[in-house]
């Protein structure tokens, strides 16, 4: 996608954009700044991006728009998902507020305690003024103030995850503005419509401006000699059309279709993106797959036990070793990852649940290494070995034929194309135990 | 004591219409509608030009003001 010009960036369409709502309301109402003719003067206490957080600009008349900033988009939990899978941790409590609450404790608890002799004495003859040691110490084993903001305070480490995070992580994040106004500004920004506020996102300028080099590159075919996804192929359907705004706004609503959040629900996505219904499923435009009257053999027999990448997506994209790090020449974050390739792997599901309940699925190598952030500490990820390296996942390259499910033998007894202990560097093969399939399934008569 | 009488049966006559009579109408306390914020309240006020769209509908003047964005070449590679 070529980068915008400076000036393209930001010119409002006026034709199209002020005979629109929107284009109704004064400039400086959302992203205030100064009504003046001056450049200068006019961008005093400009607001770039009003819809980043706290987004008081369209939660104002949207309220979905403050759901949205609960979901994945907004909060990024998957990246602390994975990181914290790892035993990467983050500061739990925000560096300022321990501050506050540190100057408090040294300058009111006086105004908490009835009098200073409670706790202060001055020795006969002497005019110092001395603690009480046992009188606070057993104050303090009532209520100790001292060790409660003391185990707010952050590890070393949890400022260096915290601050790659922020370097590195957090240019993902996707404000209302980043869908529907602009192109993402880890992409360089600029309008996408001069201005105009589109309900539907770009499918390219928008959605796989941020998820490209796997999901676009996968739907739209751009890896030589891989066609793409059937649904953009046969039917030009957009991500919008399976991913809709419920999803992209508001994590949990398909769980609070069927269940009360006091049951938790909002933790769900905490878990894994694969750990609640799944938002689309297959079966919901294909009800027919699995069903009692489903005529293909195939699919009554392996139905539950096969996610339908299985059988429906073709090679995809793997990478190894991401690296991140800040440039010494620029003083800009940067990334490097070691390599990415093509695969196609059958793995053992490694977290099998009501909503996917699959015995196989999928899997793609991620760029996680267990020195990923060594520029920011050591150690940082000390439990490396807690989630594989190759991962649950959906592949948006589905088609109706691919080569393994050509034939059953296609797939049984094919040991290429299940991921296999020594397919995995000797050095994952703890972190992938429970992924890797040790004995493939058999061949079988053909019908 | 007939003159009294008619007096007090008129009286009465008159009590019992005046109660017959339907009550004014109580003010029940209605809701006051909550005034919800308007953005559009907020719209440039009538004959005042909105400066910013004058500049950001000009082509020709954003190309003449826009600063030239320094191009930092990425260190960045493979898939991101």
């Amino acid at each position: 996608m070529a980068p915008l010009e400076p000036w393209e960036k930001v010119l409002v369409l006026g034709d199209d954009f002020y005979t629109t709502v929107h284009g109704q309301i004064a400039c400086i109402y959302c992203h205030s700044g100064v009504n003046s003719a001056d450049k200068d003067t006019a961008h005093t206490g400009l607001i770039l991006d009003p819809s980043s957080p706290p987004n008081r600009a369209c939660a104002s008349c949207h309220q979905e728009s403050e759901m949205a900033s609960d979901s994945l988009h907004g909060t990024l939990q998957g990246y602390w998902t994975a990181i914290e899978g790892r035993g990467g941790s983050r500061p739990q409590y925000d560096a300022h507020r321990i501050e506050t609450l540190l100057a408090t404790y040294d300058t009111h608890c006086g105004t908490c305690h009835t009098n200073c002799e409670e706790c202060h004495y001055s020795p006969p003859n002497s005019e110092e003024f001395l603690v009480k040691e046992d009188v606070v110490e057993a104050l303090r084993a009532k209520v100790d103030h001292v060790a409660e903001i003391n185990a707010m305070v952050a590890s070393p480490e949890q400022h260096a995850t915290q601050t790659m995070f922020n370097n590195h992580c957090s240019s993902c994040h996707a404000s209302c503005g980043d869908c529907h106004i602009s192109q993402p500004s880890s992409v360089g920004g600029g309008f996408v419509s001069g201005h105009v506020i589109s309900k539907t996102p770009s499918m390219s300028q928008n959605c796989t401006a941020c998820h490209g080099s796997r999901v676009g590159n996968e739907y739209l075919g751009k890896h030589e000699e891989i066609p793409g996804d059937a649904h953009f192929r046969l039917e030009r359907m957009n991500c919008v059309a399976c991913h809709t705004g419920t999803e992209m706004h508001n994590s949990n609503a398909s769980c609070t279709e069927c269940h009360v959040l006091e049951e938790g629900v909002e933790k769900i996505q905490e878990l894994n993106r694969y750990a609640g219904a799944q938002t689309p499923s297959c079966e919901s435009c294909h009800p027919e797959v699995g069903a009692w009257n489903d005529t293909n053999e195939n699919h009554t027999t392996h139905f539950g036990k096969l996610a339908c990448q299985v059988c429906h997506s073709v090679s995809y994209t793997s990478c190894d070793g991401c690296h991140v790090a800040i440039s010494e020449k620029s003083g800009q974050p940067f990334y490097q990852t070691e390599g990415d390739y093509l695969t196609f792997f059958i793995g053992k599901n490694p977290a099998p649940n009501y909503h996917r309940p699959y015995e196989y699925v999928v899997l793609r190598h991620v760029p996680a290494a267990v020195d990923s952030y060594s520029y920011y500490g050591d150690n940082l990820l000390p439990s490396f070995d807690s989630l594989p390296t190759w991962v649950y996942a959906t592949p948006h390259n589905v088609q109706k034929k691919t080569p393994q499910n050509e034939t059953c033998n296609a797939c049984h007894g094919n040991a290429d194309i299940f991921l296999t202990s020594e397919k995995v560097k000797p050095e994952e093969v703890d972190a992938n135990r429970n992924v890797i399939v040790d004995q493939i399934p058999g061949p079988v008569e053909e019908p | 004591m007939k003159p009294f009488r008619i007096i007090l049966l008129t009286l009465s006559l008159s009590l019992t219409l005046w109660a017959c009579v339907p009550a004014s109408e109580t003010p029940t306390p209605t809701e006051i509608p909550t005034e919800v914020a308007i953005p559009i309240a907020v719209k440039a006020k009538g004959g005042e030009s909105d400066e910013c769209a004058g500049c950001h509908t000009d082509k020709q003047h954003l190309i003449d003001t826009a600063k030239p964005e320094e191009v930092v070449e990425t260190e960045s590679s493979g898939a991101g």
